[in-house]
């Protein structure tokens, strides 16, 4: 074999190789900077505790008084860890949306899984719900969950009886996405004062109802199906390439969208059940990570998780900064912030190209 | 070595045939055959069909099995495809592309990513192309796509390749290549299914053509007698003239758009 150099003198593979290593530097990079900035985020905030006593009370909780230790472990730790997990969570989903449906603008809630849950949610509060071993505060959560994986089954049927291409999945999605918004807006137009306040504030997006349990129950969920997209990570890179050619590679194309369906369906939910619609960052996450990282999905479906939670990281840092005194629902400066950052893509991929 | 062979394949999309009963048999190992006709003919469907990817029924024998009713991933081992239309925007660089390839479905000799890597700089490397290695596949020309797309069929080394007018995008030069590379790996024993529009393209460089018209097989025999002006005529609708030239190849002279079709 001969080897060809390139004008450096390097061979193509060396530079391959070396492109490989610098995106794992980064991945490594991200993350370090996801860390720090989560920890950013528990040490802002209205109380005034310091960076270092929040810091040391993180290590050596004993350190802290009984209030402090109230708002360092049963507060803010909670809330931020939720806002990295729904934040990693949102933009894996985001990322396997993508792909599936070869469809850069998608996002998780592209099928229309965001208003099922709220539709879920609604449907909770308004008629006041309760079933035998759910706990009141638990029984908003489950059903916007329900909702949300019924909506993704019953799209599935409705492809299936389509024929299963990706648009019009994408159309019927748009179609399902339209009616949940229709009924929750009939729900709300039933709802007493008091239940209309609370359904409107649960579509906001808020990280302030969630304690451990709930972000316990998104890490164990993400925990368990990160795995399982990692383990399809080769098979979605080659999706990239084409439908056609990943079947002819031996990949079982309809199985594997079948599945990222699934852990699609099962992370948004979860994540939506808890802290409600937040927008953007499924769509700019899986953005940010492609531009750093390419389509390698062995490492950009990482990439996206980091991304991802550091996005949220920040909005969170955000709603407690941008209003002195008062914690914005995190789902409106996602939505708000995410706008400029995702005009800042656009400008940059259409110079780049 | 053994051949391969077309029974009674009828396949389409959502139950509407597209290609009715098409048996081609005896396609030998080591030969090149070329697949032409009119646009919709059914040449894209029938190489679909064969690599397994719309459903058909009828079968395709070869090595003592029918490839439709193998599964998946034993078809993908022994058969390379490279489809008529390649996606856009696609952010990975030409080398990335083929070695994810390899992740997936590689010859036996490719057991790790070092294998892989370096099997695919031998492919670029063999299509005159290494310089395009590191490029990122959305920002190449058409015809450099269709070169990284080729590169990805041919590093799998398969025993069957179809390829689906691999030179619909190319110069001069690269379709020389192109129809040499099929060429070469004919001759350590691949059967290679070429469709092409350029019938003079396939005259040069196939063992033998068949012709399809409206999903049948209209034609199948050595260039020279699957060729006819007549037969070009009618299934194309134009006035054609096959000539040999000097050099003794087969010259296709289309004079103009036959009277039935000039309305
Ligand atoms: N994905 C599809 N879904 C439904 N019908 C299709 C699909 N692809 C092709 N067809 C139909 O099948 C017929 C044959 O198409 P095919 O693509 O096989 O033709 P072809 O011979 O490859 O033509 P071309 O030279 O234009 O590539 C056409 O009538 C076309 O409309
Ligand atoms: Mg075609």
């Amino acid at each position: 074999m001969t080897i060809t150099l390139s004008h450096e003198g390097e061979t193509v593979v060396d530079r391959h190789r070396r492109i490989a290593t610098r995106r794992t530097v980064l991945v490594i990079v991200l993350a370090i900077a996801a860390l720090l900035l989560a920890l950013a985020d528990v040490v802002t905030g209205p109380s005034d505790l310091g960076v270092w006593q929040v810091v040391r009370g993180i290590v050596l909780p004993d350190t802290l008084s009984r209030i402090e230790h109230v708002i360092v472990w049963d507060v803010r730790l909670p809330a931020a860890a939720m806002a990295a997990l729904v934040g990693a969570a949102l933009s894996v989903a985001g990322v396997e949306m993508q792909t599936v449906l070869d469809n850069p603008l998608s996002s998780p809630f592209t099928l229309g899984v965001s208003s099922a849950a709220a539709l879920g949610a609604a449907i909770a509060i308004v008629l006041n719900l309760s079933a035998p071993g759910i706990g009141a505060n638990w029984i908003v959560p489950a059903n916007a969950f329900v909702f949300a994986l019924a909506s993704v089954f019953l799209l599935q049927l409705l492809a299936r009886a389509a024929g299963n291409a990706t648009h019009t999945l994408i159309l019927f999605g748009i179609a399902l996405q339209f009616s949940f918004n229709a009924l929750v807006a009939l729900v709300q137009f039933y709802a007493s004062q008091q239940s209309l306040q609370q359904v409107v504030f649960w579509m906001m997006g808020s990280l302030q109802r969630v304690g451990w349990t709930e972000a316990g129950i998104l890490a164990a969920v993400l925990a368990l199906l990160l795995p399982f997209t990692l383990a399809a990570a080769r098979h979605m890179t080659l999706l990239r390439l084409g439908e056609e050619r990943a079947l002819s590679f031996g990949v079982d194309v309809r199985r594997l969208r079948f599945f990222a369906l699934v852990r699609i369906s099962l992370l948004t939910g979860t994540a939506v059940a808890f802290v409600g619609t937040i927008g953007f960052v499924g769509l700019v996450g899986p953005h940010i990570a492609r531009l750093l990282i390419g389509e390698d999905h062995r490492l950009l479906v990482p990439a996206s998780a980091l991304t991802g939670a550091l996005l949220m990281a920040v909005a969170s840092i955000l709603s407690k900064l941008l209003v002195p005194g008062v914690a914005l629902p995190i789902g409106i400066v996602t939505a708000i912030a995410g706008v400029p950052v995702f005009v800042a893509l656009i400008l940059h991929r259409s110079r780049a190209a | 070595m053994s051949a391969l062979a077309i029974e009674h394949l009828t396949a389409g999309y959502r139950r509407r045939p597209v290609i009715h009963d098409v048996s081609i048999d005896g396609i030998a190992a080591g030969s090149l055959t070329a697949l032409v006709g009119p646009n919709a003919a059914g040449k894209s469907t029938l190489l679909r069909a064969i690599a397994g990817i719309v459903p058909a029924s009828g079968c395709v024998r070869f090595d003592g099995a029918d490839l439709l009713r193998e599964p998946i991933a034993r078809r993908a081992q022994q058969l390379a495809f490279m489809p008529q239309s390649l996606p856009q925007g696609v952010g990975l660089s030409v080398l990335e592309s083929i070695v994810a390839g390899l992740s997936v479905s590689a010859p036996e000799h490719v057991r790790s990513g070092r294998d892989a890597r370096r099997a695919a700089v031998s492919v670029l490397e063999s299509l005159g192309i290494v310089d395009l290695a590191m490029g990122r596949l959305d920002t190449l020309s058409g015809g450099q796509r269709q070169m990284a797309a080729l590169a990805q069929a041919l590093a799998r080394e398969p025993r069957i390749l179809l390829l689906d007018e691999p030179t619909s995008a190319l110069d001069l030069k690269h379709q020389e290549r192109v129809m040499g590379a099929a060429r070469r790996l004919a001759e350590t024993g691949c059967i290679v299914l070429v469709v092409l529009h350029d019938l003079s393209l396939a005259a040069r460089w196939a063992d033998r053509v068949v012709l399809l018209h409206h999903g049948r097989v209209v034609a199948d025999a050595p260039p020279e007698e699957a060729l006819t002006g007549d037969r070009i005529g009618v299934i194309y609708g134009v006035t054609a003239r096959v000539e040999r030239n000097r050099a003794g190849r087969l010259h296709i002279d289309v004079g103009g758009l036959a009277e039935s079709e000039l309305g």
